[in-house]
């Protein structure tokens, strides 16, 4: 199983105004798998995207990813190596190319195996060619969300997260960007773990879990 | 206790971030501190070289030692002379006359050419051989243009013989013995100054310092010509300018680094999230403050600088010593505030209309835009044509210089912000509250600069009362309330051949001014014991006036110098004395008979001085009158028959007489040399008041301004800062570094400038509080976001 969590529980703050934001979730994600959990504001959906990818460490639980258990030691190593994460509001450096952005992780993250050619076909793949020497602050909205995915690529993670990735998107950006989340999956293999509002985006998943009183429900299907 | 709360609570939440506000509100303030006490002791030491307190000054000789390379680094020292000092006999030579000599002090070695005052006979030396001396110097020689003086060499050996090629003088310091030389005489390299007195307490000379242990005292100087001196007092509420510049520089770029910062976020969260973290960290908000901080620092002593030049003053004052203007200067720095603030705005607007189109917004605040355009455009062209005046123009130069201000900052401010041409009235009506209290604080601001700036021209010299009705000959010159010293002056300037000035005072400033008569009416009163001035001018021939006035001589102190008579003590000026730091208190009973009844150090006199109703000063330099009662008193020259003088004389005369207007403001004791301590006090308290105010208003009408543009700006769709909602950890964390900021900079400004026995410590603590006031607003603008910070991506 590519990502594992196991009876997950967290809250803020402590003693008598402690709030619990979930507590009891498990959960499992295998490769190609698309995932969406879904919820109304606060139930806690984006603190566990955040304990997933080792952001936050979860007040009890243990996170696996590809086998590996997630601690504040290894979260860093195990996030650029296998995750990549995708935010509501792209993230990208404003006045870089959308060619930049793309390279810039490599640089980073000094990816040595990551060369012009997967760049160049990460441009492909997401039709961002004609596009790659725009800086991103020029780019739709839709747009920018598109690079902010090819981004969240570069390295070849094998899970990928985003955080109401639809977002700030209109229907139809939104549409694209569910199709492509899906395509990911089926075609690279990537697990993919959404957090959402937007019910065209959870629809596109192979799986639905909803936040209801701090428990996580399956409602797939 | 619910700050406290608070703050426990952020430092147990945040305890790097809460570190890093904490350095940063310190360092600066140390730093503010630091500078200020490097001001003090140059400002100490200048005062003490200014007054001529020489024992007083030896003790800070070691600051100054130190402090001689930072005047040679001293940015725009254009003026700066470094000179030596060694004493010399300069003789006249040839025939008739020969030999005749004096002993005067000679300031060699000088870097820069020196000149001053008024040439009367002659021509300037240029670049031949030659001297042009005082008129002073030429009487004691006697010698005129075309004589030849000797003059050691400066290496000890031989003598030089100069041809005398010019005489001068200096309206304010008639009894100036100096000589300026040129060429490449074996005396000097460029240029030597002659002086009667010891450089050191020179007035001319601001900056020195002296290394006795080589019996040559080397000094570093920048040289002052009579104005600045005039201004030279350390309770010089001016000195505060470059701290409201400073405040007002703050806020302006802040509002300018406002774009600049929403997109170096942006930036600095791409790189984060590409480099696998989640969130910029703490870092980011360190970088981004300090660069607020800094890029506002660049610009106010950018600004300060600029208003320096704009003002006339030195571009380096700025760093070192803040030579700015008087009340003449006011206008031109409100106005150049206004220009800089304005223009800041308008090159906002303009990033932001450029980065709106890009991103295919509709450009918003054309309107404004244009509006702060002619603003910046306008102030500029009145910036530089608005002429340094003085007396009641300044006072109406400094209202509407005021309203300026208090004009410009609000367009400056809202321009900063991408406003819709509505915005004004939405952010009238979004902020009523704020703005209401932002204007009552600037129009205080404005009557108080106002009020300032009138007390300044107005509490100065006594109306002259009764000499409405003085004989003024047909054909006469009448100049009227000028200074005593130029009354001298140009009495002396009189030719031969013509009747004879009549210097005139007011009757009821008999009781503290001085007293300007001939030694004909001096002795006059001395014989019939005349107790009263009106009566001298009944019963005595007030005699020709050919040299400077007042000189009568006394058998037990032969080179004393008073005159007039009063039944009080008077505080005579003893040369011999005053060479060792002392005074005699002479004592002129209502008999005539003079009686010396104390000998005292300077600075006892120069209290007594002033404590003792009556006392009169005359022939003190102004180091033992710190009450000004010499400039105080204006007086009256009646020069008759001024128009059946030669044309040469008439322009001479007349030179001179422009020369002292020019600088009568100056001379005016409330403008200038403000030597009164209450009035000081008084002065300071105000421009405290004022800077306090002015930061609060500012910051104020900054934050209604950021705080509807939040708004607008959501509604033209222009990518925002997100709402920004202060938490209460941040303002908690802020309100500890401003107040430690500002704490540390009191304290040290406080303690440094000598606390509440001066008035300096306040003078310098407040608008140190003042700027950290503004910085802490700045920094609540640019605090962290609890939403993107706390456990965000």
């Amino acid at each position: 199983m590519l990502v594992k969590c196991d009876d997950l529980q967290h809250s803020y703050g402590s003693g008598h105004t402690a709030v619990r934001v979930f507590h009891e979730v498990s959960l499992a994600v295998d490769r190609g798998e698309t995932l969406a959990v879904t919820g109304p504001s606060g139930s806690g959906k984006s603190t566990l995207l955040r304990i997933i990818s080792g952001v936050q460490e979860p007040n009890s639980g243990s996170v696996f990813i590809n086998g590996q258990k997630m601690t504040a030691r290894n979260a860093v190593e195990l996030r650029s190596k296998h995750i990549g994460i995708v935010y509501q509001d792209h993230r990208l450096v404003p006045f870089l190319t959308v060619r930049e952005n793309l390279v810039l992780p490599a640089q980073l993250l000094k990816m040595s195996q990551v060369g012009d050619a997967e760049i160049d076909g990460l441009l492909s793949r997401f039709k961002l060619s004609e596009l790659r020497d725009r800086p991103c602050e020029s780019l739709s909205g839709g747009e920018q969300q598109r690079v902010g995915i090819a981004r969240a690529l570069v390295g070849g993670p094998d899970v990928l997260l985003a955080d109401e990735p639809t977002g700030a998107l209109d229907q139809t950006a939104s549409r694209q960007v569910a199709t492509l989340l899906d395509r990911l999956a089926s075609r690279f293999g990537v697990a993919v773990i959404v957090a959402t509002h937007d019910p065209v985006v959870a629809a596109g998943m192979h799986r639905r879990l909803a936040f209801h009183d701090g428990t996580l429900r399956d409602e797939t299907g | 206790m619910t700050a406290v709360r608070l703050a426990v609570r952020f430092l147990r939440a945040d305890r790097r971030l809460a570190l890093s506000y904490l350095v940063l509100a310190f360092v600066p303030a140390f730093l503010c501190g630091a500078a200020v006490s490097i001001d003090k002791t140059y400002q100490r030491a200048v005062t003490q070289s200014v007054r001529g307190d020489f024992g007083a000054f030896a003790y800070a000789i070691s600051d100054l030692r130190r402090e001689s390379d930072l005047a040679d680094r001293m940015v725009g020292r254009d003026d700066a002379v470094a000179v030596r000092f060694r004493t010399a006999q300069v003789e006249r030579v040839g025939t008739p006359g020969a030999g005749v000599t004096a002993d005067l002090g000679v300031v060699s070695g000088a870097t820069h050419d020196i000149s001053f005052g008024v040439l009367i006979a002659g021509r300037p030396a240029g670049r031949d051989e030659g001297m042009v001396i005082s008129a002073e110097v030429a009487r004691r020689l006697q010698i005129a243009v075309g004589d030849e003086v000797e003059v050691p060499n400066e290496s000890g050996g031989g003598r030089t013989r100069i041809l005398v090629r010019g005489i001068y003088v200096v309206p304010t310091r008639p009894g100036d013995l100096a000589g300026y030389l040129t060429g490449t005489s074996g005396a000097t390299g460029r240029a030597q100054w002659f002086s009667d007195t010891d450089p050191f307490t020179d007035p001319r000379l601001r900056y020195l310092a002296a290394d006795r242990s080589f019996g040559v005292r080397s000094a570093a100087g920048v040289l002052a010509d009579e104005h600045e001196i005039a201004q030279s007092s350390v309770l010089s509420p001016f000195y505060l300018l470059p701290s409201f510049l400073a405040v007002l520089a703050v806020l302006a770029v802040t509002g300018l680094t406002a774009i600049t910062r929403r997109r170096l976020l942006a930036a600095a969260r791409g790189f984060a999230a590409a480099g696998g973290r989640a969130e910029p960290d703490w870092r980011f908000h360190v970088l981004a403050i300090t660069m607020v901080t800094l890029a506002a620092a660049l610009l106010g002593v950018v600004g300060a600088a600029l208003a320096c030049r704009v003002a006339g003053r030195q571009i380096g004052a700025v760093f070192g010593h803040y030579w700015v203007d008087t009340a003449a200067g006011w206008p031109q720095l409100a106005i150049f505030v206004v220009g800089v603030t304005a223009g800041a705005g308008l090159l906002s607007q303009v990033v932001l209309t450029i980065s709106s189109r890009r991103a295919g917004h509709r450009p918003a605040g054309q309107r404004v835009t244009a509006t702060a355009a002619v603003v910046a455009v306008a102030v500029g062209i009145v910036a530089l044509v608005a002429p340094p005046t003085g007396g009641a123009t300044s006072v109406w130069l400094t209202l509407i210089g005021g309203a300026l201000l208090t004009a410009g900052t609000v367009v400056g401010l809202t321009t900063v912000a991408p406003l819709r041409p509505n915005a004004v009235r939405r952010l009238v009506v979004t902020n009523r509250r704020t703005l209401r209290a932002s204007a009552a604080a600037l129009g205080l601001t404005v009557f108080f600069a106002a009020w300032f700036s009138a007390h300044l021209h107005h509490s100065g010299a006594a109306p002259d009362a009764g000499l409405a009705g003085a004989a003024q000959p047909p054909g006469s010159l009448v100049l009227d309330r000028i200074s005593h010293e130029d009354a001298g002056h140009l009495a002396a300037l009189y030719p031969t051949g013509a009747a004879r000035p009549a210097i005139l005072t007011a009757p009821d400033e008999t009781a503290t001014g001085p007293r300007a008569v001939t030694p004909q009416a001096a002795e006059c009163v001395a014989s019939l014991k005349i107790t009263t001035f009106s009566e001298m001018q009944e019963r005595c021939d007030l005699g020709p006036a050919r040299t400077p006035v007042n000189t009568v001589r006394f058998t037990d102190a032969p080179d004393a110098q008073v005159v007039g008579a009063s039944d009080r003590p008077q505080v005579l000026a003893d040369p011999e004395l005053i060479q060792h730091g002392e005074v005699a208190v002479l004592q002129i009973d209502t008999d005539g008979t003079i009686r010396r009844t104390a000998r005292l150090p300077a600075e006892p006199a120069r209290w007594l001085g002033g404590i003792l109703p009556g006392v009169v000063l005359d022939g003190v330099p102004p180091a033992l009158d710190p009450f000004g009662l010499q400039q105080s008193a204006s007086v009256m020259l009646v020069l008759p028959e001024f128009d059946s003088l030669t044309a040469p004389d008439q322009n001479r005369i007349r030179a001179a007489v422009e020369r002292s207007a020019r600088y009568a403001y100056l001379n005016d004791e409330s403008s200038t040399d403000v030597t009164d301590r209450w009035l000081s006090l008084l002065l300071s308290w105000s421009a405290l008041l004022l800077a306090t105010m002015l930061a609060a208003a500012t910051g104020g009408a900054f934050v209604a301004a950021q705080r509807t543009t939040r708004q607008l700006q959501c509604d033209v769709g222009v990518p925002l800062a997100r709402r920004t909602g202060v938490g209460l950890r941040q303002l908690a964390v802020l309100g500890i570094a401003a107040v430690i900021g500002a704490a540390i900079g009191i304290v040290t400004a406080w303690h440094v400038n000598g606390g509440a026995d001066s008035g300096y410590g306040l003078t310098w603590a407040l608008p140190v509080a003042g700027v950290w006031l503004a910085v802490a607003v700045c920094a609540w603008r640019y605090g962290r976001r609890p939403d993107v910070y706390a456990h965000g991506w």
